[in-house]
């Protein structure tokens, strides 16, 4: 209603107002086969076998459900500091970088995340195997001094999750970050070395506080990836390891048990809302960007 | 005031750091390729000998064969339905004059943003009570609801990219609105269509969790094929398998960079 | 409700014409479209992968193939998934492989059809091969193994060795069998196990609960031991006989090898039940088995079949004639009373 801005005729109104009619056929859709599942979901923790609130009771009577949903936040919380601790540097390189050097960084980003999810973490189970790549390396360097190696037991176990969450959510940080930081204006920073400020100081005064919607926009979206994360887990973690996506599909799958799937499944739903709604509070708009007209 | 001695450490520093990192972007793709060379059964790193013969079992083995037809099956008709309705949603958020406009966009990206496992939990009743159940549309319907929020980013992208005042003015000109969305709108956001369909059939591609649920025996797709014999045995057939999937990925990569590159030629018209 | 009472003469009138129309087409063509009405395509059989798929392929799979035309697949072999088809009536495997002790559960439960024994024929198989609802397909053996690499010391001569070896100990994370050797390595003689003790099994497996690594299917666990992500433990003789003879670092031998089933049922609901009794009663034949065997080194159900091995091929394979004084079958009597509460007394104990 904004766009019947001066210089914007009637036709314009009546333009705007056909492709509204658009969004219809992709609002069913998403009705039927998002909204609808996903409600099933909910009203089956409450009903499932039973109507009430015993799923839920069963959760937060068992020790083991709770340590798998807390593994899930906290899995979900160090892969994404982990993955913005490494990706800035990368992200701050690439922006900066031009022609060929920007090409090979970009392409070292962007290949992985066109790499399959389970190659990759088909991948890391033969890096972190006992017999693995790592194992048998380490073995190499140690026979050189003529030291035997006892293999280490990675598998299964959280430092293998982890290094394979993270170089699958990688991507997802530097994108966003790279994206932020090549809106920062260069002037900013040679104005503040005009002004006196040494590189460091201009670093931190300057360019790390406008990257920051970059950093907001990445973590958010890492976090909420990494909550739902059911490859690497199921195959690198053990049952200590475990995460919600891996204890939903084993309850639904092979116990059968649908109604605590679902509850486990609508608590997850929460937390993933919940993040989102952040996010979206604090950078103002949501992930996409949509709806800023501005 | 400047401190250059720090500056002289931190700068290789930050530049060591940031190729270590890189390198370790590199690791799974330079162990799984030397991997499906292998002359050897079981697994050995670095891989003893040199053999093509697990390419030539995989090849021989009706089951790759099938869930590469079936991912190609599944994953094209997901691209195109992406394409569709990813355009549809991106025109009328950004052309039309939603007073909600924020929220259907919200909405439509959600999918992408949640869990798998809960749609999949979700679409397995669903699909029971329709019929479609281990059929290729209930895959292609899942793939689609996670699918298309990709084109419609992308599709936006052009579409701000590109002067909507064109349309009115070719409108006025004469045009009806349907010659001047194909004549007008449609050659500018045309890469971005094209783009987003391919981010889709990526998505599709590599799916796993949906295709757990909704697959079957003979509609699963390469990433569940995958998956099933990973947990049973990890010869270098696999690796064979994850090379190719992995060579056709890079594949589509240089398509989608390429397309993306070619220069909207939004005025054109004007 | 009017299509009931009266017959539909649209109906009758397309089909009599689709009838007429398939009398005047060429007779070549008839027969295939009738072949192609009654038959399936393909089946699914669900398995438990790997080496043994690879047996089942080229035998009684493609001798399936050959004389039906019909393709199989094959899939993964939950038992979970089993009961959630059939109860959700959407029964996507024509043909079940697992293990015995599971399946007496499931035909109690309902949840496979009963066997054709006018199709199957059961005259030559060994005694108690032939069930209600699912036969014995064949003999093998968990057994003894370690993975030469990583062994440490002595290879291990009994359960007990297993028990008190310093490193990872690969066993099958179901109660059968894995009870039945943890019995074994507590000092319980081989011809005194059952009644099984469960409680006394459990607390065995509690002595080395830290050791443990389990293996949840066949193809995993022999992969488990060829890759050297366990040191010894328990494996079937099926998924590490051939990887030993092609240098994998595996060894194994059957000293207190517990000889078990693999067993065949059809789901409840299977759509293609004719065809998956024709793939069974195909199963059970001398010749396929023989086939297989000489694939896969377990011994076949149908007496039959030995006659067409060689003295070789007869020597790996555990089987009830052949001299494994130092093993025991398995007492699947007493599985079929007792396997579902064991069954949830054991996973209990997985939790705690």
């Amino acid at each position: 209603m904004r766009r019947t801005a001066p210089g914007e005729d009637k036709a314009g109104w009546q333009l705007s107002r056909r492709y509204n009619w658009l969004l219809i056929a992709p609002a069913f859709f998403l009705l039927v086969f998002f909204l609808w599942p996903l409600m099933r979901v909910v009203v089956r923790s409450f009903v499932d076998p039973a109507p009430g609130l015993a799923n839920y009771q069963a959760i937060l009577a068992s020790p083991v459900y709770l340590r798998v949903l807390y593994n899930t936040v906290e899995t979900a919380a160090v892969v994404t500091l982990l993955c913005l601790l490494i990706g800035y540097p990368i992200a701050y390189v690439m922006a900066r970088a031009q022609g060929v050097k920007l090409r090979i960084v970009a392409a070292l980003v962007v290949i992985p995340l066109w790499t399959s999810v389970v190659i990759r973490s088909y991948a890391w189970m033969v890096v972190f195997q006992r017999r693995g790549v790592l194992n048998e390396g380490i073995g190499t360097v140690m026979a050189l001094f003529g030291e035997s190696h006892t293999p280490i037991q990675f598998l299964p176990g959280a430092l293998a999750v982890h290094v394979g969450m993270v170089h699958i959510m990688l991507p997802f940080m530097i994108l966003p970050l790279v994206a932020s930081m090549r809106n920062i204006d260069r002037r900013l920073m040679r104005a503040a070395g005009v002004l006196g400020a040494d590189p460091i100081q201009s670093f931190l005064r300057v360019f790390l506080p406008l990257s920051l919607p970059g950093v907001s926009a990445g973590s958010a979206l890492v976090f909420m990836m990494s909550l739902g994360f059911y490859v690497t887990p199921a195959l690198l973690g053990g049952p200590r390891h475990m995460m919600s996506a891996v204890l939903i599909e084993q309850q639904a799958n092979q116990l059968l048990n649908w109604g605590l799937a679902s509850a486990l499944a609508t608590l997850l739903l929460l937390v993933t809302l919940a993040i989102y709604a952040v996010h979206a509070r604090i950078s103002g708009v949501g992930l996409a960007g949509a709806g800023g007209r501005a | 005031m400047k401190p250059p001695g720090i500056l002289r450490v931190l700068r290789p520093a930050v530049a060591s750091f940031v190729a270590i990192a890189l390198a370790y972007l590199l690791i799974p793709n330079l162990v799984i390729v030397p991997l499906s060379f292998s002359a050897q059964e079981y697994l050995t790193f670095p891989p003893a000998g040199f053999s093509t013969k697990w390419y030539a079992r995989l090849a021989a083995n009706p089951d790759w064969i099938n869930a590469a037809a079936n991912s190609l099956v599944i994953g094209v008709p997901t691209a195109l339905l992406s394409m569709v309705l990813g355009t549809l949603a991106a025109l009328a958020v950004v052309r039309g004059s939603l007073r909600w406009a924020g929220l259907a966009a919200s909405m439509v990206v959600a999918p992408m943003m949640l869990p798998h496992v809960i749609l999949a939990i979700g679409l397995y009743p669903v699909m029971l009570e329709l019929g479609l159940l281990r059929s290729h549309a209930a895959a292609i319907i899942a793939h689609t609801v996670v699918g298309f929020p990709l084109a419609f980013i992308t599709v936006m992208a052009s579409l701000r990219g590109s002067d909507g005042k064109l349309e009115l003015a070719a409108m006025t000109l004469g045009a009806t609105p349907w010659q001047a969305f194909w004549k007008v709108t449609f050659p500018a956001i045309r890469p971005g269509v094209a783009v987003g369909g391919i981010l889709a059939f990526a998505s599709s591609f590599d799916e796993l969790m949906l295709a757990l649920f909704l697959t079957g025996a003979t509609t699963r797709t390469l990433p569940r094929l995958l998956w099933e014999q990973m947990s049973d045995f990890l010869t270098p057939v696999i690796a064979a398998a994850a090379t190719l999937i992995v060579a056709f990925s890079m594949v589509l990569l240089l398509l989608a960079v390429l397309l993306e590159r070619k220069p909207a030629r939004p005025r054109e018209v004007a | 409700m009017s299509g009931s009472t009266v017959p539909n003469p649209s109906k009758m009138s397309r089909r009599s014409l689709l009838a007429a129309g398939a009398a005047a087409s060429a007779t070549i063509v008839a027969p295939t479209i009738l072949r192609a009405q009654a038959k399936p395509s393909q089946l699914v059989v669900a398995t438990g992968g790997g080496k043994l798929d690879d047996a089942y392929k080229a035998s009684v799979f493609k001798a399936f193939t050959e004389k039906t035309g019909i393709a199989i697949v094959t899939t993964a072999n939950p038992a979970a998934k089993l009961k959630s088809m059939v109860e959700a009536k959407a029964v996507e495997w024509d043909l079940m492989q697992g293990p015995a002790e599971d399946f007496i559960v499931h035909g109690r439960n309902g949840l496979f059809e009963a066997i054709d024994y006018g199709v199957v024929n059961k005259a030559p198989l060994i005694p108690g091969a032939a069930y209600e609802h699912f036969l014995l397909t064949d003999i093998a053996a968990y057994h003894i193994a370690w993975n030469t690499k990583n062994l440490k010391g002595p290879a291990p001569k009994s359960w007990a060795d297993v028990w008190a070896y310093q490193g990872r100990i690969g066993l099958w994370k179901r109660p059968f069998q894995t009870l039945e050797v943890a019995l074994l390595a507590d000092g319980v003689p081989i011809d005194k196990l059952y009644p099984l003790d469960v409680e006394r099994g459990l607390k065995s497996l509690d002595k080395v609960k830290a050791k443990l690594a389990w293996w949840e299917r066949g193809a995993q666990g022999g992969q488990v031991f060829i890759d050297g992500e366990v040191d010894v433990g328990a494996i079937w003789n099926g998924r590490v006989h051939e990887p030993k003879l092609n240098g994998a670092p595996v060894d194994f031998h059957f000293n207190q090898a517990v000889l078990v089933n693999d067993a065949w049922g059809i789901p409840k609901g299977a759509k293609n039940l004719k065809w998956s009794m024709e793939l069974m009663a195909l199963n059970m034949t001398a010749p396929v088995q023989a086939a297989y065997s000489r694939l896969i080194p377990y011994g076949p159900t149908n007496k039959e079949a030995l006659a067409l091995l060689d003295a070789k091929t007869i020597a790996n394979l555990p089987s009830v004639e052949a001299d494994f004084s130092k093993g025991r079958l398995l007492d699947l009597a007493f599985w079929a009373d007792n396997s579902s509460k064991t069954v949830d007394r054991f996973n209990k104990w997985l939790l705690g």
